[in-house]
């Protein structure tokens, strides 16, 4: 294309610049057969696409079409109403007088069950045994005594010249080794002191 | 105008809640466990070495005592006492010794609190270098563990354990 053809197809497209104008009505002036034949052509060219291709084209299915872009926009309000009906419900849940008198239950409910603590209900044997066959172990809960009572059968018999008032503890203290206990009587004087090995094996001296 | 600066008091409002609660929650979770530690320590254990006979006895223990082993050991009727301790701090995993002899010796771990102020315990019975028992309980407050051991004399030897709230 040459220049003049491009000025006078930018004249035709309605694109020309001040300037360009008075290039364009200088090129009239001076080949006005020029500019009258390409403007025939152009005109024609612009009937032929008119004729050929429809600009206002119907949409297919257009009902279809709106009806989606309506289902969008509400749903669009529906998500945002959501999010600020959760946050009003939030607030008014915790405004609620319900809802404090419920935290305070909860609060009574547990201050009362820590109070339960100290109470105690009684003794309980979760698990006995004797790796000495011999020894037979009966273990529970006794109502009237108000005791756990482990009753041991089968023992063997101390000999009846052991003097438990000898050795009579009145306190013990792990000064010393570790591992050592002293034990003491009465007098604060070490009766005896008790050395348990690594499998919990005692050993007194 | 109001309503966007009712919608910051609201927002503001939760802020301050959420705020509080978050600062609540570990006052009262630290809270719980020094009651918790406080208890643990609050407890003195009370051990003692009866013996149990039929016959006349030379030193008879207290009336409550005796009460509780007669309707735990009905077949016996005196009750001496022939050694007792208190074992102030007892501590988890280290073992204790109520009335320790030669003969015999009753050993006892802390395993921790129980639910209800009980305290859960290992003990060990030994004869000599033996052990004899074996036991996995929980002790609570004023509700003694009554051990029936091995005969002596006339009678039986037996433990008393007890757990009781420091004064």
């Amino acid at each position: 294309m040459t220049d003049k053809e491009e000025l006078v197809t930018r004249w035709i497209d309605g694109e020309l610049s001040p300037e360009q104008e008075l290039e364009f009505k200088q090129l009239e002036e001076s080949d006005p057969d020029f500019c009258a034949s390409f403007k025939a052509a152009s005109e024609d060219v612009r009937e032929v696409l008119r004729s050929e291709f429809n600009s206002e084209k119907d949409v297919p299915h257009g009902d279809f079409f709106n009806s989606q872009i309506e289902k969008r926009i509400r749903q669009s309000y529906v998500k945002e109403s959501q999010a600020t009906s959760v946050l009003s419900a939030a607030t008014a849940w915790i405004k609620s007088p319900f809802t404090w008198a419920a935290a305070s239950a909860f609060c009574v409910m547990l201050f009362l069950s820590n109070g339960k603590l100290d109470q105690g209900t009684g003794s309980t044997v979760v698990s006995t045994y004797s790796p000495d066959p011999s020894v037979s172990i009966v273990a529970g809960f006794n109502e009237e005594a108000g005791a756990t009572v482990i009753k041991l059968e089968g023992l063997e018999r101390i000999p009846d010249d052991t003097d438990f008032s000898v050795n009579h503890i009145v306190f013990y203290d792990r000064q010393g080794p570790p591992g050592f206990v002293n034990f003491y009587n009465k007098q604060d004087e070490v009766v005896y002191i008790m050395e348990t090995d690594e499998y919990g094996l005692p050993n007194v001296f | 105008m109001d309503m966007t600066f009712s919608r910051r008091l609201e927002k503001s409002r939760l802020i301050f809640l959420g705020t509080i609660a978050w600062i609540l929650l570990p006052v009262v979770v630290f809270s719980q466990e020094r009651k918790t530690e406080k208890n643990y320590l609050n407890k003195t254990f009370w051990g003692a070495l009866v013996y149990a006979s039929k016959g006349k006895i030379d030193k008879p223990i207290n009336a409550e005592l005796s009460s509780r082993l007669k309707k735990a050991f009905p077949e016996f009727q005196n009750f001496e006492l022939l050694g007792q301790h208190t074992q102030e701090n007892v501590f988890k995993e280290y073992v204790n010794w109520v009335v320790p002899s030669n003969e015999m010796n009753l050993g006892f771990e802390s395993k921790g609190l129980a639910e209800g102020g009980g305290v859960k315990l290992l003990l060990k019975l030994w004869r000599k270098k033996k052990v004899i028992l074996k036991s996995d309980l929980i002790i609570f407050p004023d509700k003694p563990v009554l051990i029936s051991g091995p005969e002596w004399k006339e009678g039986r030897l037996i433990f008393v354990l007890e757990i009781k709230e420091k004064k």
